[in-house]
């Protein structure tokens, strides 16, 4: 009886142990500043003042009817879902196709990874540089190909804005989430492959039979990173376009910096950012509610 | 059964964490009892660099044993990095103020100036805020249209178009004899210039009289709406016919920088830009004459240049200098207008002297196309004349939203093909509202 | 049985991957380039070649931009955050894996829901809490920032690739006699090494390349981080020079490089290493 009380006694002084440090680093200086940062929301703060008035809800009341914010919601879903299917699925293939590999690895993935090394300020500039509808690398190159009629403005042109931004995005960041199915896919043991070869699989059923349901768990990290990924989606617009032409690349973390620190509304950025902060929470709840009950009925 | 780290990388942690303390070792910047903190965007232009050295050592000779400590802010970004100061009470003693003086005072950081000041060296007064005054003033800003003059004389024109349809009539013939009529990019802030300067001149009084309220306090008060002002949807179809017939495709995805290569690349005759681009005439080796043109009227009045400087936006002490900082940062406020120093700002920013009681000439500059500009810009000045638009005052300007990301909105609108009125009035209404709310 | 034997083999996917490879980081190329020209050369023409390929450009980034002593500043902080994280991230995932369902569930979501939130919400409180703790602008507030502000993603990252790892080693452990801690140190952390090598490339790069939250935290003073005096150089909105920008991203880039290919040998070794069970 007292072996498994004291084993239980240890039991908590070593989740103190473990747990604690990350518990007090993100409590005190991520969790506290936010819980803060959200009660201005119930004001009228313009970020330039230290005492704001309370309002109450009336940012709340203003955000329903707020175009300007269902516009940036709209956007900000739109490059998601892209974003999201892109880092799942195309970087999936693009590791399977790295580890495959049997020269050469370390170079080639190193291509694919190296544009993550650059600061987003770079790509940005990069980017502009190559879009520009006049002096653009892409467009010179269309032009001296003869296909001077394809050229297009793929930066501000309205109906391709969103195509630019997801390419900039998906460029920078696939050596990320590459990287973690690589790290996944050398986890599998070699005998698996063996076997396979040995019953005389093809690659496919390699790919499917084999590596696919052992991936699975980085494909759930990394569909969950890129959904994230995609909402917080900020600073590259920034670099960028700024929310245009006019307002349609806003998205919902461009938005709130607008407000915030653009047009001195910090009490109502801080009602639009805890709105999404609750939305995405209700999402995760309802997620965690239904696999539980699907648990439950296995 | 287990595997031990390795003793060399037991010693590669040491060595880590060794690294993660020594950073944590860097004391604070000790704020020194005998320096003045001032911020400046200098971010890499030499013209800026030069003065404020030269404004820094004209302190320091005048006040042994202080010093000013440079805080270079790289582009104005000021907001957030005020802000940020301002939450920890550690404003620095100097700042630059652009246009968030309104702010600043607001929350009761800046300490205001004497009139004095300004009469020592022959400035005249800024509009008051709130009826005090708080900056420097640096020279003399205006705005207008900068042409190509050659490509303009090969389409007959050499003298400035006296109506806005006049100008549009101009730009047409220019393009009919080859030449790229207009330089305009819808990327960046530069987008907004046409429709700043169409509402500056056509919907606000050419000279501000205290008994008839200003557009900007009628709108606030509610009086007037965009959506229903007649002005306004008249400047908007002008804007779109100006895009469409003037506008060159990709237009939108270029920037300053690419107007710049453009028009100092003797490539576009027609440049709707501030009076600075004369500093930067010598930097980029222009050898072609240039012409600064007042900007016409959609309304019949007479052409006009812009005056964007008066209102206060230049350099302000904060209540964070107290005690004998106060009087330090008062003294170098006043170097400002030692001659060497101002005339060094004058250069760097392409302004013209607005000090009657300071010895210094116009901008300079050696190299003759330069020169000749500000010449031009000078005489144009002298014929046509300033309005301040809507730069009335501090209290009688629309809110900062508007004019750095609203009008730029609108123009990009209107370049991605945007014709319904009423939606660009809409937007304008929309936005002037909500920052409305931010004052 | 030899058809695995082909170790070395340079084929036809081999190829397509190079030139595919090659094709995604050209517009890179074009930075390297340019970092050669002088300016007027580059906004004349982005593409050609330089007149004359000079070195000048990289000179101004060590005298004129001054990035020697921030370049310094940026790797200790790199180093001294990692160095925390990689103690603190996974002995928290470790415990929340190992425990009952609901507990470990309410972490994770608790640890998952930072992620969400925007650094202009908190800002503000977080240099108030600073200054009540007087470390405000420094580099020890800077470090705290990006070591909270890391945790969620790291221990995501971690808890997922612990999830592959199987319990009977540590069964073993605690038969043994050893503590949840010492298991933790002894066993599991080494078997975490290619989730640690990723951690410190992922890391060392972002903190590197940032340059938004170090302005905030620590103010542009003097012994500043290197992107943050990038920047200002970056984003001039009237004149940019571009010579200077291409050559100080050129240059910024070649330690994380370094740090790269260093850790991808390590990456394979270890991973090599785990494979043999």
């Amino acid at each position: 009886m007292s072996g498994a009380a004291t084993r239980r006694g240890r039991g908590w002084a070593a989740s103190l142990i473990l747990c604690g440090p990350a518990v007090l680093l993100y409590g005190t200086f991520v969790v506290l500043p936010a819980v803060l940062g959200f009660a201005y929301s119930l004001t009228d703060w313009t970020g330039w003042t230290t005492e704001p008035n309370f309002v109450g809800l009336d940012n709340f009341r203003e955000l329903a009817g707020d175009e300007r914010f269902a516009s940036a919601v709209r956007f900000t879903l739109f490059e998601t879902w892209m974003i999201v299917l892109f880092f799942t699925f195309g970087s999936l293939v693009l590791a399977v196709l790295l580890d495959r590999l049997r020269s050469a690895k370390g170079l080639i993935r190193g291509l694919f990874f190296y544009p993550y090394i650059l600061s987003i300020l770079v790509v940005a500039l990069l980017f502009k540089y190559l879009c520009n509808y006049n002096h653009g690398a892409v467009n010179l190159l269309l032009r001296s190909m003869g296909l001077g009629h394809w050229a297009q403005d793929w930066m501000m042109d309205p109906r391709l804005v969103g195509y630019f931004i997801f390419a900039m995005v998906a460029w920078s960041a696939v050596g990320f989430f590459t990287t973690l199915y690589l790290a996944n896919l050398q986890t599998i043991p070699a005998e698996l492959y063996e076997a396979a070869s040995l019953d005389g699989a093809g690659p496919v059923s390699v790919f499917t039979r084999i590596q696919l349901p052992l991936l699975v768990p980085t494909v759930t990290t990394n569909l969950v990173l890129a959904t994230i990924f995609g909402i917080n989606l900020f600073g590259q617009i920034v670099v960028t376009t700024e929310g245009g032409p006019g307002y349609r690349t806003a998205t919902v973390g461009y938005y709130i910096y607008w407000l915030g620190v653009k047009n001195n509304r910090q009490g109502y950025a801080s009602a639009v950012s805890f709105t999404v902060f609750a939305a995405l929470v209700a999402v995760a709840i309802v997620q965690v509610a239904l696999l539980r009950r699907r648990q439950v009925q296995l | 059964m287990h595997t031990p780290t390795s003793r060399g990388a037991r010693v590669l942690w040491a060595a880590i964490i060794a690294g993660a303390i020594l950073p944590a070792g860097c004391a604070k910047d000790e704020r020194g009892a005998k320096v003045i903190r001032v911020t400046r965007n200098i971010g890499g232009r030499e013209g800026f660099r030069v003065h404020f050295e030269a404004w820094q050592a004209a302190f320091e000779r005048g006040h042994p044993g202080w010093k000013v400590e440079l805080i270079d802010l790289g582009n104005q970004n000021g907001d957030e990095f005020y802000k940020a100061r301002i939450a920890t009470g550690d404003l620095p003693e100097v700042v630059m103020t652009w246009q968030l003086t309104p702010m600043l005072v607001r929350g009761g950081h800046l300490v205001p100036l004497d009139s004095g000041y300004y009469e020592k060296f022959g400035i005249p007064p800024p509009r008051k805020y709130k009826g005090k005054y708080y900056t420097t003033q640096g020279g003399i800003q205006v705005q207008g249209i900068a042409v190509n003059r050659r490509m303009w004389a090969d389409a007959g024109i050499t003298d400035p178009p006296q109506t806005w349809d006049e100008l549009v009539a101009g730009l047409g013939r220019v393009k009919a004899r080859g030449h790229r009529p207009l330089v305009f990019g819808g990327r960046e802030w530069s987008a907004f210039q046409p429709l700043f300067y169409a509402i500056a001149t056509n919907m606000y009084d050419r000279e501000h009289s205290l008994d008839k309220p200003s557009w900007t306090i009628r709108r606030n008060r509610g009086e007037v709406r965009f959506a229903t002002d007649r002005t306004a949807r008249l400047i908007l179809e002008k804007m779109i016919h100006l895009t469409d017939t003037f506008a060159e495709k990709g237009a939108a995805s270029d920037g300053y920088n690419e107007e710049q290569r453009i028009f100092y690349g003797g490539k576009g005759a027609t440049w709707m830009m501030g009076c600075w681009i004369a500093g930067d005439v010598e930097a980029n080796k222009v050898d072609f004459e240039i012409d600064y043109w007042p900007i016409p009227s959609m309304t019949g009045r007479r052409p006009v240049l812009i005056a964007t400087s008066g209102p206060q936006s230049g350099w302000a002490m904060t209540t964070s200098a107290t005690g004998e900082k106060r009087a330090k940062a008062r003294a170098f406020l006043e170097c400002f207008y030692d001659p060497n120093v101002y005339q060094l700002f004058l250069n760097g920013e392409g302004q013209f002297a607005a000090a009657s009681k300071v010895p210094v000439k116009g901008p300079q500059s050696a190299w003759k196309p330069a020169q000749a500009l500000f010449d031009n810009i000078q005489r144009t000045v002298d014929e046509y004349g300033t309005t301040p638009g809507f730069h009335i005052a501090l209290d009688d300007m629309p809110p900062p939203i508007f004019f750095s990301n609203t009008l730029k909105a609108v123009m990009q609108e209107i370049l991605a093909g945007t014709r319904d009125v009423d939606k660009l009035l809409k937007m304008l209404d929309d936005d002037w509202d909500s920052a409305l709310k931010g004052m | 049985m030899s058809r695995r034997r082909n170790r070395r083999r340079f084929g036809w996917l081999e190829g397509l991957m190079l030139l595919a490879g090659a094709a995604f980081v050209s517009p890179c190329l074009l930075a390297l380039l340019n970092a050669f020209k002088t300016n007027p050369e580059i906004i004349g023409d982005p593409l050609a070649l330089p007149g004359r390929w000079s070195w000048d450009n990289f000179r101004f980034i060590f005298t004129g931009m001054k990035l020697a002593r921030p370049m310094l500043n940026s790797l200790l902080m790199c180093a001294g955050v990692i160095a925390c994280l990689v103690t603190v991230a996974p002995m928290a995932a470790y415990s929340i894996m190992r425990r009952k369902m609901a507990t470990g569930k309410l972490l994770r979501v608790f640890f998952l829901v930072g992620l969400t939130v925007p650094f202009q919400i908190i800002m503000v409180p977080l240099l108030k809490l600073f200054r009540v703790m007087n470390i405000q602008f420094t580099y020890l507030a800077l470090l705290l920032h990006y070591v909270s502000w890391g945790l969620p993603l790291c221990i995501f990252i971690y808890s997922a690739f612990m999830a592959t790892i199987p319990r009977e080693l540590e069964e073993a452990a605690a038969i043994d006699g050893c503590g949840q801690v010492g298991t933790f140190w002894r066993i599991v952390f080494p078997l975490l090494t290619p989730c640690t090598i990723t951690v410190i490339i992922f890391w060392g790069l972002w903190i590197w390349n940032d340059f938004m939250q170090a302005f905030i935290v620590m103010g542009p003073t003097r012994g500043q981080l290197v992107f943050v005096q990038l920047w200002k150089f970056l984003n001039d909105q009237y004149v940019r020079n571009w010579n200077h920008i291409f050559a100080g991203v050129v240059v910024l880039s070649v330690p994380v490089t370094v740090l790269y290919v260093v850790m991808q040998r390590r990456f394979v070794k270890g991973l090599t290493a785990g494979a043999v069970k």
